[in-house]
């Protein structure tokens, strides 16, 4: 799927606000589209976007943490840059723990705000390449048959042939074959390859037997 | 009964006593020659003439006997008997008072009063009716006139007639009674109808001897009162030019005894900062002939102040004449010089608790004020970039421009009501103001604050909400500190939860202001304390909210007060009066 190009993302329920916001952007080349409340903000597909999101901390309805917390939910991993008419310390800390990138305070300065937004985008780049790259260790690993699996699950836990054929009830020439075979389909060349992809797509090793 | 009647005219004509009018002797003797019908009409016309003209303008005091008199007159000129006036009581039920009578020198006594009810039910009841009673056998009367014929009987009498009395078509107030002992008497129409005519006379002149009491015992009560108030007095001539005043004015105002003034001469007597304001008073009351309370300051021929408090009304002169404006004038330098004090307290009160309360506020307001200043300062540095571009856009850069000048407004319009809320008031400065407009002003300035810790808000203004005379900064202060106590008392609400409806009710000559949260309600065992000083149920709070803002209201003339109501929540409201037409501003 093509990604769709990078925008920002202005949530915010001062009208003029979100319209001086946008004019400024726009003239630093940036995509727009604004949002007058976290409600409908959060109504918008989001896997299909791409950027980042300005994102004010007070609004009726749900405030901008509520939104943040919804997009971990989603496993959205849009970075987020808060901004906040009232300056207030704790708030901001439990943003920045929770993820965000910036938290800035209204009235914002253009430069600190574009430095924001660029190491933002920055972010988004490398979650999207990282994604990308999860999502091709993934699916060389669909590819396997469930025995292969099995045998890729307790290769990568450090155990010999003879002990996987031992766990699994099977002659050990054939876990060579399933061993050779995982190799293969997945196109690596050493059992430490075959780890790192592993790890990339979350595929647990299996237990070690006693 | 053509027959019966000139019997009685002879024998009333025979039977006229020389103690008669004189005049109508007179007319009597001229007239010799006339059949005697003839002048037993003139001698009586007369006699009714001088009675009309003697009652006309008779002093009060002298009613009673001019009355009596009039009856002993009457009984000797138609020679009759017996002539009572009876007047049913006020206070006790069916109770006739002999007031007025002429009898015979050996007649058995009267009782001064007596139980019509019980001793002549058939005539009481006639009389009420307005009925006139003509009896000239007692055995022409029905069977239900068994008492009074008892009564009549006891007394010896065996004709008479007897006159409802009553003024003006209102209901009889009594009976003038006429009855004849020595003879049986046949009632003419004619001589009914004139004796109806000395009946009214009767009544008028004791209607109007009433009125003329009322009216002096008025006047008493108002030399008492005034004198009691150390008040003056003064009446508004007809033209509405002149005051006449009694010697307290005089004194009061540092004048020379003097009977009356000119209202120009008065208006100059007063503080210039008031006259304006007084003499609009005294402007409205003449096109209105009411007046209503006005205080102001006079200054005297010594420099010094002193403050008067006049009220005056309508006053319907007792003979005649035109409606004029009638008052009293006080002096009321003490009450307000305390009055200033306390006020000059009470404001330093609200000054100190509407800082705390801003205070409070402060993150909020600035969040308030930040937003607009963020959208200026992006639109500014847009258009500093739309301006370095080569071909710079100018309609695009005139918008921005625009979109500045607004939230510049923005940004100020919230600093001025900032401003107003922490100014030190101390001047009683006053004004029509709309509670609805400062319903709506107080929900604009907590904006933020409403966000911030989730509640809604609800307006529901009356749009036929009358104006109010009050200090605005005052009134929102109350409005402010009634929406921040709802928002106190709903924190632990849940957010979806936490609602306050405004609600302005146009009440009979008052203005209402209705704050409903949906917070757990005032715990029953500290209601009664609630709008006590430093009572306060906030880790921060200085307790003194509530007590300030009772105290508010009721310098304002109006009343606060709360309740939990069946729907859950609590309820505070308060009234306040509708500004009157005047005193304008």
């Amino acid at each position: 799927m093509k990604p769709s190009p990078e925008r920002i993302f202005v949530v915010d329920d001062d009208a003029s606000f979100r319209k001086s916001l946008s004019r400024l952007f726009r003239t630093h080349g940036f995509e727009i589209e604004t949002f007058d409340s976290a409600e409908n903000f959060l109504k918008i597909d989001l896997a299909n976007r791409s950027g980042c999101i300005v994102l004010d901390v007070q609004m009726p309805g749900l405030s901008g943490l509520d939104v943040q917390e919804a997009l971990a939910k989603a496993e959205c991993t849009m970075p987020i840059i808060f901004l906040s008419g009232r300056g207030d310390i704790p708030m901001s800390v439990r943003a920045m723990k929770t993820g965000a990138v910036d938290f800035l305070t209204k009235p914002v300065d253009e430069e600190a705000l574009l430095k924001a937004i660029r190491s933002a985008m920055e972010e988004n780049r490398r979650y999207e390449g990282e994604r990308a790259r999860i999502e091709e260790a993934r699916s060389r690993i669909r590819t396997l048959t469930e025995r292969e699996y099995e045998v890729m699950r307790h290769v990568i836990a450090g155990k010999l042939n003879k002990q996987i054929a031992g766990d699994l009830g099977v002659v050990e020439k054939t876990v060579k074959v399933h061993r050779a075979r995982a190799m293969e389909k997945t196109g690596v060349r050493s059992v430490a390859e075959l780890v790192r992809l592993c790890t990339l797509a979350e595929v647990e090793p299996a237990q070690i037997a006693e | 009964m053509g027959h019966g009647q000139k019997n009685i005219s002879d024998r009333s004509f025979r039977s006229a006593s020389p103690a008669c009018l004189i005049d109508a002797t007179m007319m009597i003797e001229s007239f010799k020659d006339l059949s005697s019908e003839v002048a037993e009409r003139f001698q009586f016309e007369a006699l009714l003439a001088n009675l009309s003209a003697r009652f006309i303008n008779l002093p009060a005091d002298q009613v009673d006997g001019a009355i009596e008199a009039a009856q002993r007159q009457v009984c000797e000129c138609l020679a009759f008997d017996v002539c009572s006036l009876w007047q049913l009581s006020a206070d006790q039920p069916d109770t006739l008072l002999l007031t007025h009578y002429h009898v015979p020198r050996d007649f058995l006594p009267v009782p001064e009063a007596m139980n019509a009810q019980d001793v002549s039910p058939w005539s009481l009841e006639k009389v009420r009716r307005n009925e006139t009673i003509v009896v000239a056998r007692l055995t022409d009367t029905p069977p239900a006139a068994e008492r009074d014929r008892a009564l009549w009987q006891h007394y010896g009498m065996r004709s008479l007639l007897t006159f409802p009395l009553s003024v003006g078509g209102e209901a009889t107030f009594g009976a003038l009674h006429f009855a004849v002992i020595r003879e049986e008497r046949e009632w003419s129409p004619d001589l009914v109808g004139r004796l109806r005519l000395v009946a009214q006379v009767f009544a008028n002149t004791l209607a109007r001897k009433w009125t003329d009491q009322a009216l002096r015992e008025g006047e008493e009560r108002l030399n008492l009162a005034t004198a009691a108030a150390d008040a003056g007095l003064w009446v508004l001539n007809e033209t509405g030019t002149t005051f006449w005043i009694n010697a307290k004015i005089t004194a009061m105002f540092g004048l020379p005894p003097a009977d009356e003034i000119p209202v120009d001469r008065f208006i100059a007597l007063v503080h210039p900062e008031d006259q304006n304001r007084v003499q609009k008073v005294l402007t409205h009351a003449l096109d209105t002939l009411d007046m209503t309370a006005v205080e102001y300051r006079v200054v005297h021929p010594d420099g010094s102040i002193r403050w008067m408090q006049s009220r005056g009304r309508l006053c319907r002169p007792a003979r005649g004449g035109t409606d004029r404006l009638m008052g009293i004038t006080a002096d009321i330098t003490e009450r307000k010089r305390t009055e200033l004090e306390a006020n000059e307290l009470r404001g330093e009160l609200a000054h100190v608790t509407r800082l705390s309360t801003m205070g409070e506020l402060a993150a909020s307001l600035a969040h308030e004020v930040n937003q607009p200043l963020a959208a200026i300062l992006s639109n500014a540095q847009a258009a500093r970039r739309f301006l370095a571009a080569p071909d710079a856009d100018m309609n695009a850069i005139r918008d921005i421009l625009d979109d500045i000048v607004r939230d510049d407004k923005r940004a100020s319009a919230v600093i001025q009501r900032l401003r107003a809320m922490v100014r030190k008031d101390m001047a009683n400065t006053a004004e029509r103001v709309s509670l609805n407009d400062l319903v709506r002003e107080v929900e604009q300035l907590l904006n933020s604050e409403l966000i911030g810790r989730s509640v809604e808000t609800e307006l529901r203004l009356s749009p036929t909400l009358p104006p109010v005379f009050a200090n605005s900064v005052e009134m929102q202060q109350v409005l402010l500190n009634l929406m921040l106590n709802a928002m106190d008392a709903m924190q632990d609400q849940p957010a979806g939860q936490r609602r306050i409806t405004i609600e302005t009710v146009a009440e009979n000559k008052s203005a209402r202001v209705r704050v409903h949260d949906t917070g757990p309600g005032i715990p029953l065992e500290v209601m009664a304390d609630v709008f006590r000083p430093f009572f306060t149920t906030k880790q921060h709070g200085l307790g003194m909210g509530l007590a300030v803002c009772r105290s508010i209201i009721e310098n304002h003339g109006g009343r606060l007060w709360m309740e939990n109501p069946t729907g859950g929540g609590a309820l505070f409201q308060f009234e306040i009066p509708a500004a009157q037409e005047l005193p304008a501003t």
